[in-house]
């Protein structure tokens, strides 16, 4: 299974990643969802092992702008730019860059580990979840999804339905009829997911951007400086440890992905820290907490992709869609039918971690140049690979009007801040839910105490009450801030 | 143009996080109206299509387990919920008391203008797909399309509409064996 063709399709994949993340305004989740198509028609030793690497690449990328034009390539290196552009701009733009990598390579090893660790043992107790179980931990995802993912949970809550709607489209799983198909025969196996996240993630992405049309970057000029001591990386390993437990703590729920954790990591280290002062002022450990905390999240957001088959934001989801193609249903009996592929996966995550070094290194030396790659250049050419990749999935003319469909959605829904994800994922575990529901209200004779009668189902319901109680408790401080005065900066 | 708006502590005792908002965000209220009715629609419609759509099932199949209309009929009650809630949103709407400071809002109908003029070329070029073939198509669109985006230079937008298609055609239907789109031209 581990190949050397593997290897190097990690390394490529990895490579592909921190390059299309240190172009500002190509995210993670379009580099996945892209280049997923492309894989489909490889061998899944091959195929998965290079979106692995575009995945944990991409993250890694995004800092590289934030560092040195203050633009981050992905949402999840906002926190990164404060303390990292900072430095950047006192000449130490090598320091910058070299501590994020080590903090990036820290964290994305633990929580790799935690994945190897937690994964197995965690998917041996869900294969003991009946459909009841399966039903509240798909609302809890779904809850969490909708509640995190913008700062509005009705809207939210608008998108994740939307998303069901949209699922419905196709053939009824249990009796065969057609549901919503309109007469058209293309819409009977329902509405293609890749097409469509391509459509919505890149497409839109890219008339989001053509509205911003040429702008001038505050680059950060000069040779670059000293690099990171190893006093100061021993220095830095408390902070970097800290945050790294919790981007795999959020990692692993669903909904909160690298974007938040990269956040309250760089909170808790300015809170912990004993010279907060320093924070936003070129900090070390501001750029460590960042760093780590967004590039844990990587390997723990595949748990509970794996073991129960819920993802846990966007990329994940692509990456869902991805093992799914491959036949590679994720869920608890994934590691009962396929216990060699999948460590051999977890062997890729350790291995691409080593080639981060290398890799990180000479995007250090190199790649800081690509960010002066014109939009013009860009655009066009991202565009020519959403087509052939939409309609190479299936080969049908069809997946492109999906995939101009949710590019219009998409964009839509950006201009009025209704978030994607929860429609994305909500999409994807309908069909699960669906399943799961109606053959639990069948084993209960259409009553409800199945939900609660039975141990695990009682602590996830607990779990459930738990997670709409605090998402209505934020909604309430949340209505009750935006009633006081606020201030916006336009910039 | 890109707007940070400090809004709400994240969590309690965290640093606030900027939540990006687009350029040309409508007011909250009106959003809210708008999804409102767009739920209401969404909800009201898939009820009224059930008969239609899923072989003579009504909203009563959501008393039906067996039913194949069980779950669309739960999703659609669930999407008139939304939309009830976001109705009493606009009915009772928070005030909201917002302070603008400077601004640097240029040229508003020029990035909509662009990003229309993306939309358009986007939409030609994917019936063009199917017209002329995927390689002439992409040529094409490449040359307008990077016009539009501000970048000028002939030459670099030549290689560019050159290097692309014969990249994507070498790579889908030399390496991966699929093949692309044909029309009348290639």
């Amino acid at each position: 299974m581990f190949t050397v063709i593997t290897i190097v399709a990690a390394g490529t994949g990895l490579l592909a990643g921190i390059f299309v993340g240190a172009l500002p305004g190509l995210t993670a989740t379009m580099a996945v969802a892209v280049l997923a198509p492309f894989t489909f028609f490889i061998d899944v030793t091959i195929g998965i092992p290079f979106l692995l690497g575009v995945y944990k690449g991409a993250i890694y990328g995004g800092s590289i702008p934030a560092i040195t034009i203050n633009t981050p390539g992905t949402a999840a290196s906002a926190a990164t730019a404060i303390d990292g552009h900072a430095l950047a701009r006192r000449g130490r733009i090598r320091l910058a860059l070299e501590t994020s990598l080590f903090a990036s390579v820290l964290a994305d090893l633990l929580s790799t580990i935690v994945l190897i660790m937690v994964a197995a043992p965690l998917a041996s107790i869900a294969i003991r979840f009946g459909p009841p179980e399966f039903v509240l931990l798909y609302l809890f995802a779904l809850t969490m999804i909708a509640g995190v993912s913008g700062d509005d949970f009705v809207k939210g809550l608008f998108s994740a339905v939307a998303g069901l709607l949209l699922a419905v489209i196709g053939l009824d799983p249990m009796s065969g009829y057609q549901r919503f198909t309109f007469g058209v025969t293309e819409l009977m196996g329902g509405i293609s997911l890749v097409p469509l996240l391509i459509g919505m993630f890149a497409l839109s992405e890219i008339l989001i951007q053509a509205e911003k049309g040429r702008r001038t970057q505050e680059t950060v000029a000069g040779h670059g400086g000293k690099g990171l001591s190893w006093r100061q990386a021993r220095a830095l390993i408390p902070v970097s440890l800290r945050s790294s437990v919790v981007g795999t703590g959020l990692g692993a729920l669903p909904g909160l992905g690298a974007e938040i954790a990269c956040w309250i990591s760089y909170g808790l280290a300015k809170r912990r820290s004993k010279r907060p002062q320093r924070f936003g002022k070129g900090s070390l450990a501001g750029i460590s907490a960042a760093e780590a905390g967004n590039n844990a999240v990587v390997p723990a957001a595949l748990i509970p992709m794996m073991v129960f088959g819920i993802p846990g934001d966007t990329i994940t989801a692509v990456l869902l869609g991805a093992f799914m193609a491959h036949d590679l249903m994720p869920g608890p009996l994934l590691f009962e039918r396929s216990p060699v592929l999948i460590y051999s996966f977890f062997a890729v995550l350790i291995l691409t971690n080593i080639l981060l070094i290398a890799f990180g290194l000479f995007a250090i030396r190199h790649m800081r140049h690509i960010t002066r790659i014109p939009p013009g250049l860009l655009y066009p050419a991202v565009t020519v690979l959403c087509f052939a990749g939409a309609f190479s999935v299936n080969n049908s003319s069809f997946d492109v009007v999906i995939m101009l469909a949710g590019g219009l959605i998409g964009y839509g829904m950006r201009k009025i801040d209704l978030p994607i994800p929860p429609l994305v994922i909500a999409l994807l575990l309908a069909s699960g839910l669906e399943n799961a529901l109606r053959q639990s209200l069948m084993l209960s004779g259409g009553t409800l105490d199945i939900f609660y009668t039975r141990p695990i189902a009682l602590t996830l319901m607990l779990l459930l009450g738990a997670s709409v109680s605090m998402l209505i408790w934020r909604q309430w401080n949340l209505r009750k801030s935006r009633s006081r005065p606020t201030k916006r900066v336009i910039q | 143009m890109t707007q940070l708006i400090d809004r709400t502590r994240y969590w309690q005792g965290f640093p606030k996080m900027p939540v990006p908002k687009q350029e040309g965000a409508l007011d909250g209220r009106v959003v809210d109206l708008v999804l409102a009715i767009l739920a209401f629609v969404l909800g009201g419609g898939v009820l009224l299509l059930l008969p239609t759509q899923i072989d003579g099932e009504s909203i009563r199949a959501i008393t039906s387990i067996r039913s194949p209309a069980f779950f669309p009929a739960l999703g659609a009650l669930l999407m008139c919920l939304v939309a009830l809630l976001l109705a009493m949103r606009v009915i009772k709407p928070v005030s909201v008391k917002t302070v603008e400071h400077e601004t640097n809002d240029d040229d508003g109908a020029g990035n909509l203008m662009r990003s229309g003029s993306i939309g358009i070329l986007i939409f030609v070029y994917g019936l063009l797909v199917f017209v002329i073939g995927m390689i002439p198509a992409s040529v094409l669109f490449i040359v307008c399309s990077a016009r539009v985006f501000g970048y000028t230079n002939f030459w670099g937008i030549g290689a560019l509409a050159v290097v692309i298609p014969t990249l994507v055609h070498f790579l889908f239907e030399g390496l991966l064996n699929v093949l692309l789109p044909t029309g009348w031209v290639f």
